[in-house]
């Protein structure tokens, strides 16, 4: 007995001195860490294409704070259960709440992919040899460098002075940083960015990664970046850019209608992605693989079901303003007309909805195929006639002008440009037409401020559309008791406010708001 | 109390009586063979009696009928009857041989054995803050789980049912808001393992005792998992006796207490068409268009009025779709125990099954337990707990909100004047989207002839709610098994080792079945299989020693713990299968992947598979030493390391000590008869909480895959960072420090006893899952900041307050209050936290942890003029002043300007409120009458604020009669001027402002239960030793704060950003299912 006891002591008194750290040291089996991870090249390949997926995630709401608060689109119904559609109006009418959610989700995916991409970054650095191919490291670099400049041009466009995040910070850092001026983004991250971009990024690429970023992408956002600053010696680069864009083998209208009714539809036809006339797009997959695009059943009709939408609820968003159908309307053989909107007879009463992006055989809910296009050669072609209309000679740019009328199916200019007024009525009339629900509505009234010097041209254009051209054809009967005021369309409120959480996340420092929110 | 002298003095004759008779008879034998029965004044047998022959090792215990017999001596040999709660009796044994004895009840029961961390102690002797409750205190209480009977009876353990769905378990607290971390919840021990899960896998019929550790030096012999309290449970263990079986049942309805009271399509344009007409007579009321608008009925709405009046037979009450007229609960358990001097068993057999008032809402259990314990040789026992559960939830698709959203003009199912209508098949289920885009024409109510051309009803494209439902099927299976066994071996006298190894298993498997369409039309369908596998093992070895020398008692105890947790979760997804009822995998057309990151509209959850595993190794040490069972004093620390932690902060220690003083035992106090008991206890301690998600402390990459290539393209797959959490590196143990000091009097022969605890602790390096600004590309991320102080006071009063003739009448009550502050927030004065729809919850130093911050309201505008006024105001230099968005407007919120400057924007918010209640109580009085018995308990909850969210929806404002009572009309019919017109004039959509914030107080009469006890003569013909047959009901009365309009005060939204994750955010309920009333009938039999 005395010895069972004493060996039972002696186990005891083991077990107590023989734990050690070991026991309690648990890596995580089924997660992968970001620290020290990006140290191979397909690692770094994978954080690469990870960052890309990060750019369908802003692309999905984009539309709601551009073309939403232009005048190509509106929302049209706000039945009960929609409450989305209660704060899409909050945001088309002026009324963004620095509290609204969508405000908040759609900051917080910009700033996502910037931590992704700058987690990257220094892996790849110059000097770096993880990977061990240069063209490939220069690659990377450009790639992930487009991406942050794009991000940023898109950030201080839309909510001005901006936060510089340039690498990794944790909390401690991030109360440190307040609103830099938009000057100090432009200079120190956009407008390097996208020119170490455009010097490091392939031409082309194989096979198996078409739609990765090219040079040709990187110069033509440089040059959309030039056009936004504005002034003569910006469009000089500009122009310059552009013109090496254009002359680029591989890209240019595409004539070709395909399988479609008209070539115009047949760039956004799902099975003709990446054709000539794309030169950045989102990419997305339909199918139940999670790398859906969400567009078609977010745009069709509301109230539809099943007609048009295979599967999922149609939420009908982004509707077409009465305005601009319209002007669309007023030449009837445009071919884009079919393939920007379309009209359902529901009942008795005729709803408009988006048909840029349809996807006729989704088989997941709002995973359809569609990708989304970020820059595209009629778009390029229109952005050289902008600065030719600006320039000495304003009928330079009808040829531009002319081109895309004539693929498009409607009558050219005749008549000289008279005036740069006249010529950049027509440009972006035009624009406004071929690029319809592509986001670029809100950024080309923008441009306008500058291009015409008329720091309230935008914000009159908006305010006529909403309170004269579409106030009793549409949003009377939705607000019967309180009307949107038009107190809320000035210049401030071009701007986006800051998300209210971010203001007050920081209590080391108070963080401006833009003004009049 | 005279009651009882009587007795004495009766039995005290009767004895001797007895004894004289006796004595002729008696002889004189070497050895003598004594028995009897031992009862107690009721004339029941007492089992298990300890009786001992005086200065000998011989002695014997009472069997199941309460006899006994034994060999004495001789006629001089003493017999030392004793037995728990009872007094001991002395009996010389003279010339009976047959000796019974009714033994008395010791009403000075302080005595009792209380269980604590690594073992007992006797009440006597404790010295921190222990609240202990027997099982026969809850035991008719027909709740579904162990931790709801808890309710209203301990003081300073708050029990809130967030949600009344059946098998939901309610939010335990103890003292407060004691860490405002991740996890605040408990430690629940059951038979010294700790349970991941809680309560929910223990039977009410097998509890002997719940003892909860409230201070500090109490609960820090669980170190760092501690902060939130023990509860340590205790299950029932044989007794030395014949087999004992037990048999009880309970069965009932509960039907809800309060639902909302919903106008119908009919009803709400009446009322529109009414108040229209008061408008009319208004003379303040112009005719210019603007204000005749009030007038106008959206045609919607006429178009809803002509479908419910003409189309379908009657409105659809969609309330009662919802909820079942009565919900039903049950309870069956089938117990053996008994034992001999070397084995006791106890085995015990649960079923239970319980259906909500929601409709689909079921929760069914079954369980076993078996508990054998087993002594080997005098140095050895050994022993084994064994209980298998199997439950199974099965939880509705759709919560109340979307039913109390729903129109009356919308049937279930079409009939055919809808079909006709709308082209449907008579006999589908009835979509809102059917009846867009059609016209519908009749007489209206005005008189006017409607003809509503291309009506659009309603623009939900969300599947009505019934329809859902009944195409939905979510359930969950839990298997669990708790299994231990333990070894003791006797090394030295007084010096015990001892090992308990156990294992905790639980399976969980919850299925989601969609049937195509269910929640929107088109969707085909899905079946989401999660499945949970949770292991946790654990070894405790421990080395006790018990001396007593003299004046000196001293206990200690070594020991070391080490414990291993895995957890392996997989999700599939399925979808497109060729049948809806099927429910394998091999059937779906395609798995659903999951979506690349956070942020995208909606977020598809598909296949996802994570293991992680958690351990964590601890060494424990207590000493405690009394001297004349007077002077007590306590110590302990136990070390933890736990993998949670980075390396360089995995290691806490967590010491705690504490005194106490019996200071009725000294001789100067013991002259005061009706002083029964006076102890003072003072302890202080250090505990720690490490409950924060795994991986915390470093950033993880999740799938980001994106598609390049020709044509369509082909899935690349890639990696980013899309977890919302930052990571870092830094974070360690959160540690409470806490000081208690309690005193407990024990009056008039213990007839009073009350104990007073006051307590104050400090909680350091919070753990704190903090917003982080979105730049850093992440929401949030854990920190160890900041300090937060509870303070509090605890009374648990036990009066006897009647005991006469057969009658008694005892109450019980207890009364808590805490005050929480946040001491330090890392140096910063602030910090906003936010829930779901941005609404602010301010924690400031100085003041409670979670404070509403919003816009202060006073009353709604009444008037024209009153707006007209406030339109034109401006300051000295003419600029007006700026309501940005809470413009006035008659019948809207007028929001106050609390800073006085020219506008009313964010700096004018204030503190609205706290969710923190003044006190918790609760009351439980006790009467019994020969056989029968009564008892009530009133549990309440008083002070303290919550959001009422309903309001942000459009529904409750228009068709909720208790929303929009007395609401503004124009301005001569202004209501109570202090209820909005609608959704719109409420102020500032989605800013929270004090009109959404009520009273959470209430008082409820939580449990009522009458019983009687069948007498024994009766009882014992049939063959039975005791039958009680009972009724109870809960909720008999239900008081509610005044200005609450909801149904339900204790409902909380406790998901998303009012998870455990996100302790500063809390306070807010919508949508929440009704209340329960539940009555039942039980029997209680022993044979």
């Amino acid at each position: 007995m005395k010895n069972k006891i004493r060996i039972l002591i002696a186990m005891f008194s083991l077990l107590a001195f023989t734990a050690c750290e070991d026991l309690i040291i648990d890596k995580p089996e089924s997660k992968l860490t970001q620290v020290d991870f990006f140290t191979t090249k397909e690692r770094i390949n994978d954080g690469v294409i990870g960052c890309y997926a990060g750019m369908a995630n802003i692309m999905n709401s984009e539309w709601k704070f551009t073309e939403n608060r232009s005048d190509n689109s509106c929302v049209a119904s706000t039945g009960t259960g929609s409450g989305e559609r209660v704060d899409l109006c909050d945001i088309k009418f002026f009324r963004t709440s620095p509290s609204e959610p969508l405000l908040y989700n759609y900051w917080y995916v910009y700033f996502q992919n910037i931590m992704n991409i700058n987690a990257i970054l220094p892996a790849v650095a110059p000097g770096q040899t993880f990977v061990s191919v240069e063209s490939d490291r220069t690659q990377y670099e450009g790639e992930l460098l487009f991406m942050r400049g794009f991000h940023y041009f898109q950030l201080v466009t839309l909510w001005g002075d901006m936060f510089k995040v340039t690498k990794v910070i944790d909390q401690v850092e991030a109360k440190t940083l307040t609103r830099r001026p938009v000057a100090e983004i432009y200079n120190d991250i956009i407008i390097p960015d996208l020119i170490k971009a455009a010097n490091q990024l392939p031409a082309s690429y194989s096979t198996n990664d078409i739609g990765r970023v090219t040079k040709w992408a990187a110069k033509g956002m440089l040059a959309k970046v030039y056009m936004a600053l504005g002034g003569d010696a910006n469009l000089a680069l500009a122009k310059g850019l552009i013109e090496e864009v254009m002359a680029a083998p591989g890209y240019g209208l595409l004539t070709d209608k395909g399988s479609m009714t008209s070539a115009f539809a047949n760039i956004f036809n799902i099975a003709n992605e990446m054709n000539k006339e794309i030169i950045f797009a989102v990419r997305y997959k339909g199918g139940s693989q999670g790398i859906g695009s969400p567009f078609w059943g977010t745009f069709a009709p509301d109230g539809s079901a099943n007609l048009f939408l295979k599967v999922g609820t149609p939420l009908g968003n982004n509707n077409p303003t009465p305005e601009l159908m319209s002007f669309f309307n007023s030449n009837p053989t445009d071919t884009r007309i079919d393939a920007t909107f379309r009209t359902w007879l529901k009942g008795t009463t005729n709803v408009q909805y988006v048909s840029k992006f349809i996807d006729a055989n989704m088989t997941q809910a709002l995973q359809g195929e569609n990708d989304w296009i970020v820059l595209r050669y009629a778009d390029i072609q229109l952005l050289h006639a902008e600065i030719l209309a600006q320039g000495a000679n304003p009928d330079d740019a009808r040829a531009d002008v002319n081109a895309i009328r004539t693929r498009a199916g409607v009558a050219t200019y005749t008549t000289p440009f008279g005036s740069k007024t006249e010529a950049l009525d027509a440009v972006y009339n035009e624009r406004r037409l071929e690029l319809a629900f592509e986001d670029q509505r809100w950024f080309d009234l923008l441009r306008m401020n500058t291009s015409y010097g008329d720091p309230e041209k935008a914000i009159n254009i908006l305010k006529t559309s909403v309170f004269t051209t579409d106030w009793t054809l549409l949003y009377s009967k939705y607000y019967p008791i309180i009307p949107p005021t038009a107190n809320f369309f000035n210049s401030f409120r071009l701007l986006l406010p800051i998300p209210q959480q971010e203001i007050d996340t920081n209590n080391d420092m108070v963080i401006p708001q833009n003004a009049d929110y | 109390m005279k009651k009882n002298k009587t007795s004495k003095g009766f039995l005290r004759s009767m004895i001797w009586l007895f004894i004289l008779l006796c004595m002729n008879t008696a002889g004189v034998f070497a050895q003598v063979k004594v028995s009897g029965k031992i009862t107690d004044k009721n004339n029941e047998p007492l089992i298990g009696v300890n009786i001992k022959v005086k200065g000998t090792q011989t002695g014997t215990i009472s069997d199941f009928n309460g006899k006994y017999s034994l060999q004495v001596a001789d006629n001089k040999s003493v017999l030392l009857f004793s037995y728990i709660g009872y007094k001991t009796v002395d009996q010389v044994v003279g010339d009976n041989t047959q000796i019974n004895i009714v033994l008395e009840e010791d009403t000075k029961t302080i005595d009792e054995v209380v269980v604590v961390a690594y073992g007992t102690t006797q009440k006597s002797h404790l010295t921190g803050a222990v609240s202990s409750i027997k099982s026969d205190k809850m035991e008719d209480i027909p709740v579904s789980r162990v931790d709801q009977a808890l309710q209203g009876k301990l003081a300073g353990v708050n029990v809130q049912q967030n949600d009344p769905l059946a098998g939901e378990a309610p939010v335990i607290r103890v003292r407060g808001m004691g860490s405002i971390s991740a996890a605040v919840t408990p430690l629940v021990v059951v038979d010294g393992v700790p349970i991941p899960d809680g309560l929910a896998s223990v039977s009410m019929g097998d509890v002997e005792s719940i003892e909860v550790l409230k201070d500090a030096a109490s609960a820090s012999m669980y170190g760092s998992r501690a902060a939130g309290g023990v509860i340590l449970v205790t299950t029932k263990t044989g007794n030395i006796a014949k087999p004992k079986y037990n048999f009880k049942m309970y069965s009932g309805i509960r039907t809800a207490l309060k639902i909302p009271d919903l106008m119908n399509q009919s009803e709400y344009v009446q009322m529109f068409y009414d108040e229209a007409a008061l408008r009319m007579k208004d003379p303040t009321v112009d005719g210019t268009a603007a204000t005749m608008k009030y007038n106008l009925l959206p045609d919607a709405d006429k178009a809803a009025w002509l479908v419910e009046k003409y189309y379908i037979d009657q409105p659809t009450n969609w309330m009662d779709q919802a909820l079942r007229q009565n919900g039903s609960n049950q309870s069956y358990q089938l117990s053996a125990s008994g034992g001999d001097k070397n084995t006791k068993y106890f085995i015990s057999g649960n079923y239970q099954s319980e259906d909500g008032i929601m409709r689909l809402s079921s929760y069914d259990k079954y369980s076993l337990r078996a508990k054998i314990d087993i002594n080997l040789s005098k140095a050895v026992s050994i022993g084994i707990n064994l209980s298998p559960t199997y439950s199974k939830q099965i939880k509705p698709a759709v919560n109340l909100t979307n039913f109390m959203r729903y129109p009356s003009w919308l049937p279930v199912r079409h009939n055919a004047a809808t079909a006709a209508l709308t082209g449907k098949t008579a006999g589908d289920w009835a979509q809102a989207n059917d009846f867009s885009a059609i016209n519908i024409s009749g007489p209206g109510l005005n008189g006017e002839y409607w003809n509503i051309v291309g009506a659009s009803l309603s623009g939900s494209t969300v599947q009505q709610p019934e329809s859902q439902n009944e195409r939905t099927d979510i359930s969950t299976d839990d298997y669990r098994l708790q299994s231990s066994a333990y070894m003791t071996i006797n090394i030295l006298p007084g010096l015990q080792f001892k090992t308990s190894n156990s294992a905790y298993t639980q399976y969980k498997e919850y299925n989601n079945r969609q049937q195509t369409g269910a929640a929107s039309s088109g969707v085909p369908n899905t079946l989401t299989r999660q499945t949970t596998l949770h292991t946790e093992l654990l070894t405790e070895n421990t080395l006790n020693y018990n001396k007593k020398i003299g004046d000196h008692d001293i206990t200690g105890l070594l020991g070391v713990t080490y414990q291993q947790t895995a957890n392996k979760y997989n999700q599939i997804v399925g979808t497109g299968f060729p049948d809806e009822q099927i429910l394998s995998f091999n059937y779906a057309s395609a798995l659903i992947m999951d979506t690349p990151a956070s942020g995208s509209t909606p977020a598809i959850n598909g296949v996802t598979s994570l293991y992680y595993t958690e351990a964590m190794e601890s060494f424990i040490g207590r000493l405690m030493y009394a001297y004349k069972g007077k002077y007590l004093f306590s110590a302990s620390v136990r070390t933890d390391g736990s993998s949670k932690f980075a390396e360089g902060h995995k290691w806490g220690t967590f010491p705690a000590g504490s005194i106490g003083w019996r200071a009725s035992e000294e001789s100067f106090l013991k002259k005061f008869d009706w002083l029964s008991n006076l102890k003072v206890r003072f302890s202080y301690g250090l505990t720690g909480n490490n409950n924060i998600p795994q991986y915390s402390y470093m950033n993880t990459l999740n799938t980001s895959n994106y598609n390049t290539g020709t044509g369509n393209g082909n899935l690349i797959p890639g990696l980013a960072s899309s977890d919302d959490f930052l990571g870092n590196e830094n974070i360690t143990w959160e540690q409470t420090e806490e000081g208690n000091v309690g005193i407990d009097f024990g009056l008039f022969n213990s007839r009073i006893n009350l104990s007073v605890e006051y307590y104050n602790s400090n909680t350091i390096q919070l753990l704190l899952q903090q917003p982080s600004m979105y730049i850093t590309g992440h929401k949030t991320f854990w920190n160890n900041i900041g300090k937060v102080n509870n303070q509090g006071l605890e009374f648990e009063l036990s009066t006897t307050n009647i005991s006469s003739k057969g009658f008694t009448w005892k109450t019980t009550a207890n009364l808590s209050t805490n005050k929480n502050t946040l001491l330090d927030y890392g140096g910063r004065s602030y910090q906003d936290n936010f829930g779901e729809r941005s609404e602010v919850y301010r924690a400031i130093v100085g003041q409670p942890s979670i404070q509403y911050f919003g816009y202060k309201s006073d009353g709604v505008w009444t008037s024209f003029t009153e707006v007209a006024a406030a339109k034109a105001v401006t300051d000295k230099n003419g600029v007006p002043f700026n309501y940005t968005k809470f413009a006035p407007l008659v019948g809207g919120l007028k929001v106050v300007n609390t800073n006085g400057d020219n506008a009313i924007d964010p700096s004018d918010r204030v503190i609205l409120g706290t969710p923190f209640p003044d006190f918790t109580y609760g009351i439980t009085n006790t009467f019994s009458y020969k056989g029968f018995d009564l008892s009530f308990l009133i549990q309440g909850v008083q002070g303290g604020k919550l959001i009422d969210g309903n309001y942000n929806y459009n529904e409750s404002l228009r068709i909720n009669k208790a929303y929009t009572a007395n609401r503004w009309i124009s301005p001569s019919y202004p209501g109570d001027g202090k209820t909005t017109y609608d959704k719109t004039t409420s102020g500032g959509d989605l800013e929270l402002t004090d009109y959404v914030m009520k009273d959470a107080s209430y008082a409820a009469m939580r449990d009522f239960t009458f019983g009687y006890k069948v007498p024994s003569k009766v009882v014992r013909a049939i063959g039975l030793s005791q039958f009680r047959v009972y009724c109870s009901a809960s909720n008999l009365f239900y008081i509610m704060g005044k200005d609450y309009t909801g149904i339900n005060p204790e409902a909380r939204m406790n998901t998303g950003p009012y998870s455990n994750a996100f302790p500063l955010v809390d306070g807010y309920q919508r949508g929440s299912f009704p209340l329960n009333r539940t009555y039942t009938l039980g029997v209680d039999i022993n044979f």
